[in-house]
């Protein structure tokens, strides 16, 4: 009488596959898809999804052409009613904001969706769900724009702190310009000095040089011209 | 990397998270499809459809608390009954130029032991190979079968008992026929 266990020893035995790796059209498979879903996250449109649906409920004889403007007359359809009241799904939202339509930014989009499940993540006490959350969000909260990130910034502090995740400081300096291989001339800023801008915790510092300093290049040459230089560095905090 | 981590990992389309799983699955979930399928080719192309489709679906996997193998293993089962469907209007349609069976290579190298254990296992209905497939090889939990499967996990236990016990049956009986 055989056990259980030697059954399942002898099966699994006798039932495994020499041990294989994925060939070369499925890792080529996983390239594509990896870049569509990527596509997808980044918010745009993953047409051939919508007209293999529509060849599905149309049948084989219609043309892929027809499809394709079934396609877009539907997409463009739901998109027109939706952008009247930003409710625009993803993709379509990222076309809308594209062609400057008055829509909220893709990624405004997504870090409030963010928010909101991390708020519900939070109420639920699901530490796991938070901490990942809270991850996501800081790390959505560095793509958004000055603009974007000020309409989010206070209510993203006050989750992130809960869900004790670090907001991650992003400082973006923008090299001065004397850097370029121009020679470094750059226009005369007016009001020189230092300003900042508390919407956007950007600081901008501007620092006027003397008429008829010579600018270094990269190459270590010296520009003798004589117009008024400054530089600017751009200094952008998100807390 | 815990099955928390992965899923994120695979939820951001991360490479390397994809990869490992795939060389993971890769193995046993073409085993399956060969069995089922008949031949190689026909079972890497399925494989290959049904990752790809997992990815496309990973957003809807990391909502329903499933892991990636129970996930994938459910999308291989209908790309693997669309080639039936496939074949069967292909058939209607199509006379055969010679009738399918299993692929000849697949019994090439195997020891006597293996060669009879994959004839008793082959002689058990489908259901009953199913369900030691996704448990045995597969290494899935009676709870991720029972999703595949649409049962409960009580009666996924209860299948795989009474398989095995008829596995077992025929593998005695094959001995004594034997002797």
């Amino acid at each position: 009488m055989i056990s259980d266990e030697e059954l399942i020893r002898r099966l699994r035995s006798a039932l495994a596959e020499p041990s294989a790796a994925p060939d070369v059209r499925t890792m080529e498979g996983l390239t594509r898809e990896l870049a569509s879903l990527n596509s997808e996250r980044n918010g745009h449109v993953r047409h051939a999804g919508t007209i293999t649906s529509l060849r599905r409920m149309a049948g084989r004889r219609v043309s892929t052409f027809t499809m394709m403007i079934a396609a877009t007359l539907l997409v463009g359809g739901v998109a027109a009613a939706a952008v009247a009241t930003d409710t625009l799904p993803g993709p379509a939202r990222a076309i809308a904001w594209d062609l400057g339509l008055p829509v909220t930014s893709p990624k405004l989009y997504q870090a409030r969706q963010v928010v909101s499940h991390l708020q519900l993540s939070l109420r639920s006490h699901d530490r796991r769900s938070t901490t990942s959350l809270g991850r996501t969000l800081a790390r959505d909260l560095k793509k958004l724009d000055a603009g974007d990130l000020s309409q989010i910034q206070s209510t993203a502090d006050q989750l992130l702190e809960k869900a004790g995740v670090n907001a991650v400081t992003s400082v973006t300096i923008t090299p001065p310009s004397i850097l370029g291989g121009g020679g470094g001339v750059l226009p005369l800023i007016p009001g020189a000095g230092t300003s900042t801008s508390g919407q956007s915790s950007e600081t901008t510092t501007t620092t006027t040089l003397l008429p008829g300093v010579p600018v270094p290049t990269l190459n270590g040459a010296l520009d003798l011209g004589s117009a008024p230089k400054s530089t600017t560095s751009s200094i952008t905090a998100s807390n | 990397m815990n099955e928390h981590d992965e899923i994120t990992a695979l939820c951001h389309g991360d490479r390397e998270a994809w990869t490992g799983f795939y060389e993971r699955v890769y193995p046993t979930m073409l085993a399956y499809a060969r069995r089922r399928l008949g031949s190689r080719d026909a079972a890497s192309d399925a494989v290959a459809e049904a990752l790809a489709r997992t990815v496309a679906t990973v957003a809807r996997m990391s909502s329903l608390d499933v892991s990636p193998e129970a996930w994938a293993y459910g999308i291989l089962r209908h790309v693997v009954h669309d080639v039936w469907r496939r074949r069967g209007r292909e058939r209607r349609s199509v006379v055969p130029l010679s009738p399918a069976g299993p692929d000849p290579t697949e019994s090439v190298g195997l020891s006597d032991e293996h060669r009879v254990v994959r004839q008793a296992f082959n002689q058990l209905s489908g259901a009953d190979r199913e369900v030691l497939e996704l448990r045995v090889i597969a290494h899935l939990s009676s709870e991720e079968v029972a999703a595949i499967l649409d049962m409960s996990p009580g009666a996924v236990r209860m299948a795989q008992a009474r398989a095995l016990t008829r596995l077992r049956a025929t593998l005695m009986s094959d001995g004594e026929d034997d002797d």
